[in-house]
């Protein structure tokens, strides 16, 4: 699949969290500056490939994460 | 007494030093590696900035064992914290309770907001002992009373509030409980569900052995407070106003990233040591201190005697010798720092019969060695016997 898809967080404490718990996991992922063509409240979006998006978003659900958006794929 | 190249610090209630050795690393490395703006859009150094931002969090948290990371709030020290309590918690017509053992950092945010008509508050007495009035308190609670705020700690001679007792008086009330910690964190243990604060203040370059500048406002769920400062915290930004969640309701500005980073590495000592095994340590290094001081002629020992009622923050007067004269004393001629005068909380030695002379007050920390104790007490003999030849 081409490009990749995003997820957004209220604050970057989340994004940050994002990171602790997916490195738990097997995913691959980025934390990156949101893309111009995205509107999100905090600066930093977690970049994925759109296959894993669905369990990620799951993992950080379930780990008391809060994900204002999820995005994708985008170029 | 010898005492070339003597430097013992009695001065940890002040500041603690020396910080355990990552402490200044941690410091370093943020510099020269991490210094992006945290918060400020994803760049890789940002990120690693945001990261230690996150896992001072984290850290602060689990020391206090808050269930919600996002409930503590940086602030840039204790003063800090206290004004972002009191002036983001009380409203026009608000009652506040106080104790007479407050420091200036709640007395002058709470006589400000007195003198500008917008409170009515009243003191709490204190004992000889520093420790405040329960029966008191239980009068004094009112239906307007919306804080009580209290000095865990005494930062003159270390006596412990009853906290337990006076969260629940407040509780009963409807009244509102700021503890500020700044003598408190990571002396004793303190945990906000087991004993539920409302509002924590702490500092992290004391008992927390970081750096100055850092310090923290825990602010219990379900309770939301007034920004106190409002600015840039890199969400929202197309809003005008303050964002509503936690913690970048009350962040803003540029937070002191060097500083949390090297406070990571303070909580993590206090971790490793065992925050159990500082206390009774210093309970008995306490204790020893006062064995040793108890038989010297004209030393008087204020505070409690009994060192489960107090942290080892000591105060002493020695009759007829000015307390500024004992410290300089102290320094010159043993090369031991101490701290003289009314330590910012007049009402406290009102309350302990020493104002307005004040005391001397010697503060161990965590690397006091006991042979430092017996050299201290050496010295204050000897400066006593000194005083009695003279006259």
């Amino acid at each position: 699949m081409d490009g990749y898809c995003y997820l957004t967080f209220p604050t970057v404490y989340f994004a940050i969290r994002t990171e602790a718990v997916l490195r738990e996991t097997s995913h691959s992922f980025k934390l990156v500056p949101v893309p111009r063509s995205i509107s999100s409240s905090c600066g930093t979006a977690l970049r994925c490939s759109c296959t894993d998006l669905t369990a990620i978003k799951e993992t950080l659900t379930q780990a008391n994460v809060s994900i204002e958006n999820s995005y994708g794929p985008l170029p | 007494m010898n005492t070339e190249s003597r430097n013992l610090y009695f001065d940890n209630a002040a500041t603690s030093w020396p910080k355990p050795e990552p402490v200044y690393g941690a410091a370093e490395r943020y510099l020269r590696r991490a210094s992006g703006n945290p918060g400020r859009t994803g760049s890789t150094q940002t990120i690693a900035a945001e990261r230690a931002l996150y896992q001072a969090r984290e850290s602060l948290a689990r020391f206090f064992n808050a269930a919600d990371p996002s409930r503590i709030v940086f602030t840039f020290n204790a003063t800090d914290a206290l004004n972002m309590a009191l002036k983001g918690t009380l409203a026009p017509g608000d009652h506040v309770l106080y104790t007479a053992m407050e420091h200036n950092s709640v007395l002058r945010p709470l006589g400000g907001l007195k003198r500008a008509g917008l409170i009515s508050t009243q003191m709490i007495p204190c004992s000889e002992e520093g420790l405040p009035d329960l029966d008191f308190l239980e009068r004094a609670l009112r239906r307007r009373t919306r804080l009580l705020a209290v000095n865990h700690v005494s930062n003159i001679c270390g006596a412990i509030a009853p906290l337990k007792e006076m969260l629940a008086l407040a509780h009963r009330h409807g009244a509102v409980l700021l503890v500020d910690a700044a003598q408190s964190a990571g002396v004793l243990p303190i945990d906000v569900q087991a004993l539920p604060i409302d509002l924590l203040a702490f500092t992290g370059h004391k008992g927390l052995l970081g750096p100055a500048g850092t310090g923290g406002l825990y602010v219990r769920p379900g309770l939301e407070l007034k920004p106190w400062r409002e600015g840039g915290t890199g969400s929202f930004s197309e809003q005008d106003r303050q964002p509503e969640s936690m913690p970048e309701r009350l962040e803003a500005g540029t937070l002191n990233g060097p500083g949390l980073a090297g406070l990571i590495e303070g909580l993590n000592f206090i971790e490793e040591q065992g925050l159990e095994q500082i206390r009774s340590r210093e309970m008995a290094l306490s204790a020893y201190l006062r064995a040793k001081l108890s038989p010297i002629p004209g030393l008087t020992l204020h505070g409690p005697a009994e060192p489960s009622r107090c942290t080892a923050v000591l105060s002493l007067t020695m009759a007829g010798v000015d307390c500024g004269e004992l410290g300089y004393t102290l320094e010159s001629a043993y090369g031991i720092l101490s701290r003289t005068g009314l330590h910012c909380a007049p009402l406290a030695h009102r309350a302990l019969g020493t104002f307005p002379e004040g005391t001397v007050r010697l503060s161990p920390g965590v690397f006091t060695a006991e042979a430092d104790l017996a050299y201290l007490a050496g010295a204050l003999a000897e400066i006593a016997k000194d005083k009695a030849r003279k006259g």
